[in-house]
């Protein structure tokens, strides 16, 4: 809403100006100067970059409808607002350019238009968020995700400076595919990366957890700092400066759980460019998403979280509105880093090499098993044993289950969903006292698995264990039925009524 | 007027005082008399007259009307309107003339005396006008007067005039009447028909006339009966069968007249017999009431006699299906088995087999009896792979069809009552297999928790023994059976197959081992080969529901492409009705077979879940009759699946925004089904590579005897001609088992053998100049028939044979030879060959020792048809280094067989096991490499191409052989 007040008298009276010059008579000055339909386009499209889509209508829907740049703008200001199909109308035009940029939005549009066709929306007015949902069976997830957005939207204009507007914009999606087709990120490139969300075109288009568990709360978050920047950048932000604030702000919406920062942000960047996974700042391509590996890209965020982090705690919390807003205000090739010595008075290879030198400093001893590009120790065995195990439990023979799964489990005893297996091997088997110090102490583990923290909360309840357990679970995997359903059999439901919905969204196909 | 008006009355006013007079002015008798004269004498030629005019009106009527059109008919009838009227005009007339005084006394005393006669009608004007007015005179004065006049009319001169006048018209009578009398007496019975025809109504006469006379009948019925003509009765009532033609002869009562033979609506017409007669042929349709009729102009004049004739009809076919109608789910009964009986009263043409489902339709010809023949009987066996199956998800109506040979009113279908073939959901027969193998999974896994739980005990060793092997046997039973079944035609998976028989086999081996020397390290050995053999089996089983999946979300993604289809055309508003029912009929099977992608494991799961989801969008568009969204919805379900990935994947297990930590992948338990996949993928390559390599070496000793044989064309042609001029003299056929049959069939070998060596083919001319020889001698041996002066055929042939045996040597050696020079010109090519063939084999030993040592994922079977291969191989290399090209090409077959044996290609009788499932799945390893043999080195194709060619160009009838090898040549195009 800020920027909205700030832009519109800015862009009217440069509209004004802009219009005195194009109709000026000279004939020469035809030749540089932009229509009408140009600048109102231009103007359009730089008040839906920033998000302020109701200033967007004004100028679009003033401006000339015949313009084919005037149809493009209309046609992305829809996709903002996530009307694919009257972008797709706008776009059908035939006097459209076939420029790259106007075939790739016509490109989005009809895949967005195809995977949100007859889909469910809930909008929920009062906190501003709005919620599309390719599959329907996902609509127990949209009060947690309601509640995410609203406090990260929060911190973000606490953090950021800017607030996000309403509604905001977000999209659940079945599969990486349609994550593609809605985004235009390339499908390979998801599949090598294993992306799961992506901010653009004005939302958050991310995946149901239901396909598979991740944290999909913090991605939220993560996302939406995303959307905050680019709004409050005008889409300057450089990469770097996008995926570290975003990589800070994913866990800023809530208190520190455990597990926050495991591995060590900074021990991981170090590692990971000693090893020489590591890649500048200013070289880390259009998207992180679209590196050649899960390893570079999981350094590259660590770099750009750990140089943001630091960056923050060099200057103080107030350096990052700062510097955002600088971004915005700054014109040239490189806005982030005319922006970046205004605020801070040192440029980015001044501020890369302090960082470095602090990782230098850093420690780098972190267990191999989390290191970048880390593979399971001893796979193989684990994979068998851990595999066996599922057969054996499946099969009605938990007590034998439990015997390979301990082989698994002495193999790799810090492996969260090894332990999980073994627990559940060991009460199936009816061997609780057993299976309690397995997830009793969640230091002794490495995080990413939902099903630890339902199962700590089974075993350990509160006080004795972590009062927010079964909603840590919910965070990484609220879909599987003994994380969402809290480790009750069926027909047994959890108390709380968001809960119960998830478990019966959760059992209604078994997985 | 007095004495008219006695009472002295005034008279009346009147209009016309001219009426008003009395008509007593002339006296009445004065009037009678002159009239009297008159008619007396004119009247009766007057009459006469008017007869004779009325006769010919009449006779000219009637002839007009004989014309039969309707304008003639109209004419007919005016004239006859004509005449009546003008008679009666004419009496009217006369009768109002004769009142009137003036005409009576111009017309009898003005044509006798014209100057007595004015002079009467002046005093005749005088009387009345006096009677009239008072100023005229004396009214009795006038009176007098005009009798006076009267009185001197001349009567007897009336008379005569009248009678001169009478005289006149009687000769115009008699010219009249002769003249009506000449029309009729021509033909009297004109005036009948002209009469008849006048009166008809709807066309036809009302009175029946006879027209032909020794009336015969008789009946040809039609020809695809074969039955014989048939007289009938005439005109007494008969049944025939449709289509008969019915032939009426007859003696025409009257010439002149067309005559037909009409049931009513068709008519056929009679015409000369050439023998005074008349013939009509009729074709009977429906049954129909026979008349004659002589036609004249459109009107019909029918003869009284009618023939009924009741038309039998050909009955459609009427075909039965055993144990139709009923209905057959595929699943329960992969084969449905179609007897059938079709009937016909006269005759089958067709039979066919008809399939339908939705909008689809397929008829196969069963057979196509001969002629006559009116009962068929046969049997149809249709399987769940039947190619109609494919694609369709409707049941299907199946019907047995019959066509008579109606070629009257068409040839006619009968139908059997339908056999509903239900077919499998998409999906189901893959779902249903999984299931079987899941459970087949399940009885491993209950065996490793068995030998889990079993504690070896050192003191009792063999304790375990009986029990551990009698549960091996068991649950290898088990999953054997669970491997082999089918479901809707849907076979056991070949790679599953190979792969748990090579599980099994090193579970077998364990065990023997375990049996054989009991100890806690043998069954240690044992239960880990056990989890290792349920690691491979399940990652063989999750590897084929991922492939299943994938087969069926692409044959989903097509019903969801026609959901789109349908759902436009609705949206556009075309076609709504059945656009409504496609688009319903799609959201069936789609919801079907989603279900079914639920049960494929985990990849069909996901896939099935998103199939569910997009079911419920697609739905609620469509009950908004948002048909744009429905469309929309169709196509992105139709997009997806279309590409069956799982819907997550890649970094680990998913970090935020993406990458991640590692996670556990259950597939990475065990490679067993990727190297099976792998060693099946190097075995085919191996056997595409043998076969190219096989070709070479036919084509290298071809080329080098194609290359001989040409020096020998002269020589051959030589030889041919003697062969053929030595057996010239024998019979060319003789009753089976004598001397003549054998010298026939040495007669008919030894000219294939000469045909042979006229193309050069010296292999060929060898076998078939061994078969005549054999012949012949044997002709020779039994002696057979001959005249006193003339040798028996035995002798001839012997004769012969002594001939051939030269020529065959010729040829023998002759062949020989050219192998040598071809062995020797092809030397380079065979050597180059030999070493092609070495690698070939140590291709083959290489995937046998890699899957000796690997998860074992080649059976024992396949192993030793992998080593026959390699030794065969290995001879054809020595064979073909030694430059014996035939050999080794023999070597080679024998290799290419075991090869495609071991590939599961070919049984030990050339079966195909390779089942339907496999084809549409993935074979080649993730990510492996597949070479593509370029156009000139894979030579698989026409290899078979020329072994056809080969086969079916063998020995044969030398007239034939251009035949056989044109057919041959159509077979293999």
């Amino acid at each position: 809403m800020k920027t909205h007040r700030v832009f519109r008298p800015l862009s009217l009276a440069a509209l004004t100006s802009l219009t005195v010059a194009a109709t000026a008579p000279p004939a020469r000055a035809a030749d540089v100067i932009p229509s009408l339909s140009e600048i109102a386009a231009a103007l359009g499209r730089s008040s839906t970059l920033e998000l302020d889509l109701a200033g967007a209508h004004s100028i679009l829907d003033a401006a000339d409808g015949q313009s084919p740049a005037i149809a493009v703008e209309r046609a992305r200001l829809a996709l903002y607002e996530g009307d694919c199909d009257r972008a797709v109308e706008l776009l059908t035009r035939g006097d459209l350019s076939t420029s790259d940029e106007t075939k790739h939005i016509g490109e989005i549009a009809r895949g967005c238009a195809r995977a949100t066709a007859a889909t469910v929306t809930i909008h929920d007015k009062e906190k501003g968020v709005w919620v599309r949902l390719q599959d329907d069976d996902d609509a127990a997830l949209v009060p947690f995700i309601i509640d995410v957005a609203d406090r990260a939207r929060e911190t973000l204009a606490r953090d950021l400076g800017v607030r996000l507007p309403s509604p905001l914009r977000i999209e659940l999606v079945r599969d990486q595919l349609t994550l593609s087709a809605v985004t235009g990120l390339p499908y390979e490139a998801a599949q090598t990366t294993g992306t799961v969300a992506i901010a653009k075109w004005g939302r958050v288009t991310m995946l149901s957890p239901r396909a598979n568990g991740y944290g999909w709360m913090d991605t939220l978050a993560h996302e939406l700092s995303h959307l905050a920047l680019t709004a409050g950048t005008r889409d300057k932000a450089p990469l770097w400066l996008q995926e570290g604030i975003a990589k800070r702000e994913e866990t800023r919406w809530r208190e520190p759980w455990p597990h926050d920062d495991t591995p060590p942000g900074d021990s991981f960047a170090a590692v990971g460019i000693a090893m020489g996974l590591g890649r500048p700042l200013d070289k880390l391509g259009p998207s992180i998403a679209m590196l050649p590996s899960a390893e570079e890209a999981s350094v590259a965020y660590a770099e750009v979280s750990s140089f943001v982090r630091f960056f923050a705690s060099e200057i103080g919390d107030d350096a990052l509105p700062r510097l955002t807003a600088k971004v915005k205000e700054v014109e040239g090739p490189d806005p982030a880093a005319i922006a970046l010595k205004e605020v801070s008075g040192l440029d980015l290879a001044a501020w890369d090499a302090r960082w470095r030198q602090h990782l230098a400093g850093v420690s780098k001893d972190i267990p191999p098993e989390l290191k970048p590009g880390a593979t399971f120790p001893k796979m193989k065995e684990v994979m068998k044993a851990v595999r066996l195990g599922q057969l054996l439990q499946d099969r009605g023979h938990p007590r034998q289950a439990a015997v390979e799964h301990s082989i698994a489990q002495l193999a790799v005893p810090w492996e969260s969903a090894v332990r999980c297996h073994l627990a559940s091997s060991l009460l199936a088997a009816g061997d609780t006292a057993n299976a309690k110090p397995l997830v009793a102490h969640p230091e002794e583990v490495h995080g990413h698995s939902g099903r630890y923290w339902t199962l700590h909360a089974f075993l350990h309840p509160a006080p004795e264990g972590d009062p927010r357990a079964s909603f840590l679970g919910i965070a990484l995997d609220p879909l599987s039925p003994e994380v969402a359903c809290e480790e009750k059999p069926a027909p047994d439901l959890p108390t709380d009524p968001l809960r119960q919905a998830l478990c019966q969204a959760a059992r209604r196909i078994p997985r | 007027m007095a004495a008219a008006q006695p009472d002295g009355a005034s008279p009346a006013p009147s209009p016309d005082p001219r009426a008003a007079l009395p008509a007593p002015a002339i006296p009445a008798d004065w009037l009678l008399r002159l009239r009297a004269a008159w008619d007396t004498e004119l009247t009766p030629s007057v009459r006469r007259l008017l007869f004779a005019l009325a006769a010919l009106v009449f006779t000219g009527a009637a002839l007009l009307a004989r014309l039969g059109t309707q304008n003639a008919r109209a004419a007919a009838a005016a004239l006859f309107a004509l005449l009546f009227a003008s008679i009666l005009v004419r009496a009217v007339v006369a009768r109002r003339r004769r009142r009137d005084a003036r005409r009576t006394i111009l017309g009898t005393v003005g044509r006798a005396d014209p100057q007595l006669g004015a002079a009467t009608l002046r005093a005749l004007t005088l009387a009345e006008r006096t009677a009239r007015t008072d100023d005229a005179g004396s009214p009795e004065l006038a009176a007098l007067h005009l009798r006076r006049l009267l009185d001197r009319a001349p009567l007897d001169r009336i008379r005569a005039r009248a009678a001169s006048l009478a005289t006149g018209w009687s000769i115009a009578a008699l010219a009249i009447a002769t003249t009506a009398l000449a029309l009729v007496t021509s033909d009297p019975f004109r005036i009948v028909e002209g009469i008849d025809v006048l009166a008809a109504r709807n066309g036809t006469a009302p009175l029946p006339l006879f027209w032909l006379d020794d009336v015969s009948m008789s009946a040809t019925p039609p020809a695809y009966l074969h039955e014989p003509e048939e007289l009938l009765n005439p005109f007494a009532p008969t049944a025939l069968p449709r289509g008969t033609r019915i032939a009426v002869r007859g003696t025409p009562v009257h010439d002149g007249r067309k005559l037909l033979l009409t049931d009513g609506v068709t008519e056929a017409a009679f015409v000369g017999d050439g023998d005074g007669g008349l013939v009509v042929h009729f074709p009977l349709t429906d049954s129909a009431r026979l008349r004659v009729v002589a036609a004249f102009g459109d009107i019909r004049v029918p003869q009284a006699d009618l023939q009924i004739v009741t038309s039998i009809p050909d009955a459609p076919p009427v075909v039965r299906v055993d144990g139709a109608p009923r209905t057959v789910r595929i699943l329960d009964e992969p084969t449905v088995q179609l007897t059938y009986e079709a009937e016909d009263d006269h005759g089958l043409r067709e039979v066919v087999l008809s399939m339908r489902a939705g909008t689809r339709e397929e008829r196969r010809i069963l057979s196509r009896p001969g002629t006559d023949t009116r009962t068929d009987k046969g049997s149809y066996q249709l399987g769940a792979n039947d190619p109609f199956f494919r694609k369709t998800y409707a049941p299907v109506e199946v019907r047995v069809e019959a066509r008579d040979n109606d070629e009257v009113s068409g040839p006619k279908w009968g139908k059997s009552e339908a056999v509903i073939v239900v077919l499998p959901q998409a999906g189901e027969p893959e779902a249903l297999r999984y299931a079987e193998l899941l459970k087949a999974r399940d009885r491993l896994t209950d065996l490793l928790a068995r030998r889990l739980d079993s504690k070896f005990d050192p003191k009792k060793p063999r304790d375990l023994i009986a029990p551990e092997t009698t549960a091996q046997q068991e649950a290898r039973k088990l999953t054997m059976e669970a491997l082999g079944k089918t479901f809707a035609g849907l076979p056991p998976n070949s790679r599953m197959t190979a792969l748990a028989r090579g599980q099994w086999s090193l579970l077998d081996k364990a065990l023997e081992s375990f049996t054989k020397a009991p100890s806690q390290a043998t069954y240690d050995k044992l239960l880990h080969e056990t989890e290792d053999v349920l690691l491979a089996f399940d990652g063989g089983v999750r590897a084929l529901g991922v492939r299943d999946t994938r087969t069926v979300a692409k044959r989903l993604a097509v019903v969801a492409d026609e959901a789109a289809l349908a759902a436009g055309a609705l949206a556009l508003g075309m076609d709504t009705e059945s656009a409504t029912i496609r688009l319903g009929a799609s959201y069936d099977v789609l919801d079907a077979g989603g279900k079914q992608l639920l049960k494929l494991g985990d990849l069909g799961l996901d896939l099935g879940e998103i199939v569910a989801s997009d079911l419920r969008r697609i739905d609620r568009a469509r009950k908004a009759s948002d048909y744009k969204h429905t469309e929309l919805a169709a196509q992105d379900l139709a997009y997806r699946l279309r590409k069956p990935d799982p819907s997550f994947s890649g970094g680990g297990g998913g970090g935020v925004e993406s990458g991640g930590p590692p996670s556990m992948n259950p597939s990475e338990a065990s490679d067993a089904d990727a190297e099976q996949a792998r060693n099946e993928q190097d075995l085919e390559d191996l056997a595409r590579d043998h076969a190219t390599e096989m070709n070479e070496v036919s084509e290298a000793l071809d080329r080098a005897e194609r290359e001989e044989r040409e020096s020998l064309k002269d020589a051959a042609r030589e030889h041919a001609k003697s062969i053929r001029e030595a057996v010239q003299g024998l019979p060319k056929q003789g009753r089976p088992d004598t001397a003549e049959s054998e010298a026939a069939a040495g007669r008919q070998e030894a000219e294939g053998m000469a045909g042979s060596l006229d193309s050069q083919n010296l292999q060929e001319a060898v076998e078939r100049g061994r078969e005549a020889l054999k012949s012949l001698k044997e002709s020779k041996r039994k002696g057979g028939d001959g005249g006193f002066f003339e040798e028996t055929t035995g002798e001839r042939a012997g004769k012969a044979a002594e001939a051939l045996e030269s020529e065959l040597k010729w040829a023998e050696e002759a062949l020989e030879k050219l192998r040598q020079s071809a062995r020797e010109r092809a030397k380079e090519e065979l050597s180059r060959s030999s070493k092609d063939e070495e690698k070939l084999a140590q291709r083959a030993r290489d995937l046998s020792e890699k899957a000796r040592r690997g998860d074992r994922t080649l059976d024992d079977a396949t192993l030793d048809r992998l080593n026959d291969a390699e030794r065969a191989m290995r001879d054809a290399q020595r064979a073909l280094q030694e430059g014996d090209g035939d050999a080794g090409k023999k070597h080679q077959e024998i290799a290419q067989r075991a090869l495609e044996m071991a590939q599961g290609r070919k049984d030990d009788d050339g079966n195909s096991e390779r089942p339907r499932g496999d084809q549409e799945g993935d074979h080649r390893p993730p990510g492996g490499k597949a070479d593509i043999p370029g156009k000139d080195k894979h030579k698989g194709p026409e290899a078979f191409r020329k072994r056809v060619m080969d086969g079916l160009s063998g020995p044969v009838d030398p007239a034939l052989k251009e035949a056989v090898k044109r057919y041959a040549e159509g077979l293999l195009k």
